[in-house]
């Protein structure tokens, strides 16, 4: 049997379940509004992302531009280097030449082309001042107006050779026989009688 | 008329899904008065009632991609608005629930078949909100005691204690109405 409440629970499940009530102001407008209002800060969430980011991409390219600009100290340090190579330039023929004076049979033109090279290789090397490099050099030389200047430049670029001992005997029969052997370095196969008993 | 409501639901629930204004207002207004009645029966100011239901809706319509359309989804809407009509109650009221009591004590009196013409809604009004909360749980949303329990963040026995009370507090409303129907008939 049912009891009083049980009835009650019944009947207030009754008019509950089919009841409805109309709102008495537009509740639509409301949660139109709400709604706005959360879909708004999730785009303004982006855009701070979005200017964080840009930010910080900046302050580091910033960082490593000025990390990367050459210090004031540095030039000096190359500019001193440059010029100790200039000095060792130009010494190297200094070096050079008395080997060069030893094989040229004349003594006292060798020195005054050496002179004139020095004074060349110097002036060369004020032109061009903190942009020497030894290849530059290297192309300037052959301007050279002296043409004993560009020997003396080939010879600086050439190993220093060995010095030959001729046998007096083969010396003094090469040029007894002189002739025969400009024609054999002329490339003739021709046999060539020598005659030594000749003259 | 199964297949033509299994055509039209989805569509709608998709649409939701998309947060289109358009789906959103239908819902709104195919549930609006429903859900006000629902949510009246755990606040009793209208006005406040309202204020939870905008919240509810507002609810469904955010976390409407977390619907897995395991229940219905009237049905997980409804327990939204219900959601959002007890943490209301919880924010803005002081709840009491009073300590659990032996019922055996207290054993159901048979009274006579009740008159159908009462109001619910003025029954339901004059109960505490912590009976309130309970009796229309277990009553009109089918929740059982651990749910309850779960739900307000109480014991299973504060619960049916609760649940108790309140039908002895609404058989008391109920006869003092009558009696106050009986005395203005005299009157007149």
């Amino acid at each position: 049997m049912k009891t009083f409440t049980d009835n009650i629970e019944t009947e207030i499940k009754h008019q509950m379940e089919g009841r409805e009530i109309t709102p008495s102001r537009d509740l639509w407008s409301e949660i139109e509004v709400h709604n706005r209002n959360n879909t708004r800060p999730k785009s303004k969430m982006n855009w701070f992302l979005v200017a964080a980011c840009l930010l910080l991409l900046f302050s580091l390219g910033s960082v490593l531009f000025f990390l990367n600009q050459p210090s004031p100290i540095q030039p000096e340090m190359v500019r001193k280097t440059e010029k100790s190579t200039t000095k060792e330039i130009v010494k190297d023929p200094v070096q050079n030449t008395p080997q060069v004076a030893v094989e040229n049979s004349d003594k006292k033109e060798v020195k005054k082309t050496l002179s004139q090279d020095k004074e060349e290789v110097i002036s060369a090397v004020a032109i061009v001042q903190n942009k020497l490099i030894p290849k530059e050099t290297k192309l300037e030389l052959p301007q050279l107006s002296n043409p004993k200047l560009m020997a003396k430049a080939d010879s600086l670029k050439t190993p220093v050779k060995k010095k030959k001992y001729v046998d007096p005997s083969t010396l003094l029969f090469s040029v007894e026989h002189k002739d025969v052997i400009e024609k054999t370095k002329d490339g003739s196969n021709v046999a060539t009688t020598i005659d030594l008993n000749a003259r | 008329m199964k297949l033509l409501f299994g055509n039209k639901k989805p569509d709608l629930l998709s649409l939701l899904k998309k947060q289109d204004p358009a789906a959103q207002k239908i819902f709104y207004e195919q549930n609006v008065k429903r859900f006000l009645s629902v949510s009246k029966t755990y606040v009793s100011d209208l006005y406040q009632a309202e204020d939870c239901l905008i919240k509810a809706f507002c609810k469904i319509f955010k976390h409407i991609e977390s619907f897995r359309g395991e229940s219905n989804l009237d049905s997980w809407a409804r327990r939204i608005v219900v959601n959002e009509c007890l943490n209301f109650i919880k924010s803005h009221k002081t709840v009491f629930y009073l300590d659990d009591i032996n019922q055996s004590f207290h054993e159901d009196i048979h009274e006579p078949e009740i008159d159908c013409d009462f109001n619910a809604q003025e029954l339901l009004d004059q109960l505490p909100d912590a009976y309130r909360m309970v009796f229309n749980l277990y009553v009109l949303e089918g929740y059982s005691h651990q749910e309850i329990a779960d739900t307000l963040q109480i014991s299973i026995a504060v619960s049916k204690t609760q649940l108790f009370r309140a039908k002895e507090k609404l058989r008391k409303i109920y006869f003092q109405q009558q009696k106050k129907v009986k005395n203005e008939n005299v009157y007149r």
